[in-house]
């Protein structure tokens, strides 16, 4: 089998979508304690396979969905990019706690590789609230607090404002986006989820981001709106041991596959629109001289 | 020759205890305290309505009442519905608050709550605070 290379298989099942894709690759395990490589090499899978779904909706019989080859869409975006991955898809709305088998049968090798996960639901969006009135603060007095309410097996989060930015330019004007987030990993605990967002990064990212603007040009925050993007168990541990900077092999030896390697696991967004900046944060986006230069207008 | 050794001895002892028992922090003086606290209980106004859908909107400061009608505001609360209890440092002196909470009952019911127009209305509530230096001042808005 390590003379043939491995199986590396991602699917992270979006429950925002019917189309759900499966990335096949082909990998040579590096060696126990080489350090040297950063990541997997990995190369375009050229042995026929038969790659199936089962969604448990009773105990008895599950429903089968078979993923077809596709072409057209390169794989050079997204989690795990590498335009090396094969594309499979199949069309299927996944249900929330649903369990999820997902198998990948290579008759060549007369083995399956195969995993399983518990698909997650919508992660509730206490804080920011749509409620008319209700203000979004960035100032240097005050951070802002983040409130989520997973659903179970959840336990990875990426959450971020996202201002919709209009600058112009005489009669013209570019469309653009600004995002402040974070993530969070957590283990799911049936708990409301709290995290302070540093206001102040909301002022070095525009910093950041943005130059300053000549002559009667200015720029206009025409939408704001929250989203938060949340996944499963086995995202979790995969990010957790990233994040604590683990060494290389051990990041690469998380799998939730047998016979294979990857991660199976799902995925679901969710979305307050809506939101508006309060009069202080435009105030001082347009007086103080940090940022007057940007020339932001309410 | 060992009178001086021990001379030397001692002296280095007394340096070393004199550089020990400089626990003032150094050359830096702890720094003069230069702002005091306004504590705002932001309670719900008791209204005849679900708790859970009374939501506090807004808790804003200005130096003068007429910069807190303007929407001048020097400093603002990101409110919440699970806390009541907001602090904001200041330097001395007087400050205007306002805080406004909505209604998001269905039908009627937020008008008959005393919420003007109904649902998502809003009620204010403003107090005027003097704060003064190192001390906490506490206030709780007065819905009418």
């Amino acid at each position: 089998m390590e003379s043939e290379g491995v199986p590396v298989v991602y699917c992270v099942l979006d429950m925002d979508d019917s189309l759900q894709q499966v990335r096949l690759a082909k990998s040579f395990l590096p060696q126990e304690g080489d350090f040297g490589q950063d990541h997997y090499t990995v190369e375009q899978w050229n042995e026929p396979v038969e790659i199936y779904l089962e969604e448990w909706t009773d105990a008895h019989t599950p429903v089968i969905y078979n993923f077809s080859r596709v072409n057209e869409i390169s794989q050079d975006t997204g989690f795990f990019a590498d335009p090396s991955f094969q594309l499979y898809q199949t069309y299927l709305k996944p249900i929330e706690n649903m369990v999820y088998y997902l198998y990948l049968w290579f008759p060549e090798r007369q083995y399956f590789a195969y995993a399983s996960t518990i698909a997650i639901g919508h992660t509730e969006i206490i804080n920011p609230a749509a409620i008319p009135g209700r203000k979004v603060t960035f100032s240097e007095t005050d951070d802002y607090m983040i409130e989520l309410k997973p659903r179970p097996n959840a336990g990875f989060h990426q959450f971020n404002f996202l201002l919709t930015i209009e600058q112009h330019s005489g009669d013209d004007f570019i469309q653009g986006h600004f995002n402040l987030g974070d993530q969070v990993n957590q283990e799911y605990d049936g708990q409301i989820m709290t995290y302070l967002l540093n206001s102040e990064r909301f002022y070095t990212d525009l910093l950041k981001q943005y130059d300053t603007l000549a002559g009667s040009d200015y720029r206009h925050i025409t939408g704001i709106e929250f989203n938060v993007f949340s996944y499963g168990s086995e995202l979790r541990i995969y990010n957790q041991l990233y994040d604590n900077g683990s060494q290389t092999w051990e990041i690469q030896s998380y799998s939730s596959f047998r016979n294979g390697f990857g991660l199976f696991s799902s995925k679901a967004k969710s979305r307050t629109a809506n939101l508006e900046l309060s009069d202080l944060t435009y105030y001082i986006l347009t007086n103080d001289p940090r940022y007057k230069h940007l020339k932001f207008v309410q | 020759m060992k009178a001086l050794k021990y001379l030397i001895l001692t002296l280095l002892v007394l340096v070393i205890v004199r550089c020990d028992g400089d626990t003032g922090g150094g050359d830096n003086p702890p720094e003069p305290v230069t702002t005091g606290i306004l504590e705002v209980d932001f309670q719900l106004p008791t209204v005849q309505l679900p708790a859970k859908n009374i939501h506090r909107i807004d808790l804003s400061i200005s130096r003068t009442t007429d910069s807190l009608n303007k929407g001048l505001f020097i400093s603002s609360a990101n409110v919440l519905d699970s806390k009541s209890v907001y602090r904001f440092t200041l330097v001395p002196g007087t400050y205007y608050y306002r805080a406004g909470v909505t209604c998001s009952c269905l039908g009627d019911s937020c008008l008959w709550g005393g919420f003007p127009g109904g649902r998502y209305g809003v009620r204010w509530a403003s107090g005027k605070v003097i704060i003064a230096l190192g001390q906490v001042t506490r206030d709780v808005p007065s819905f009418q």
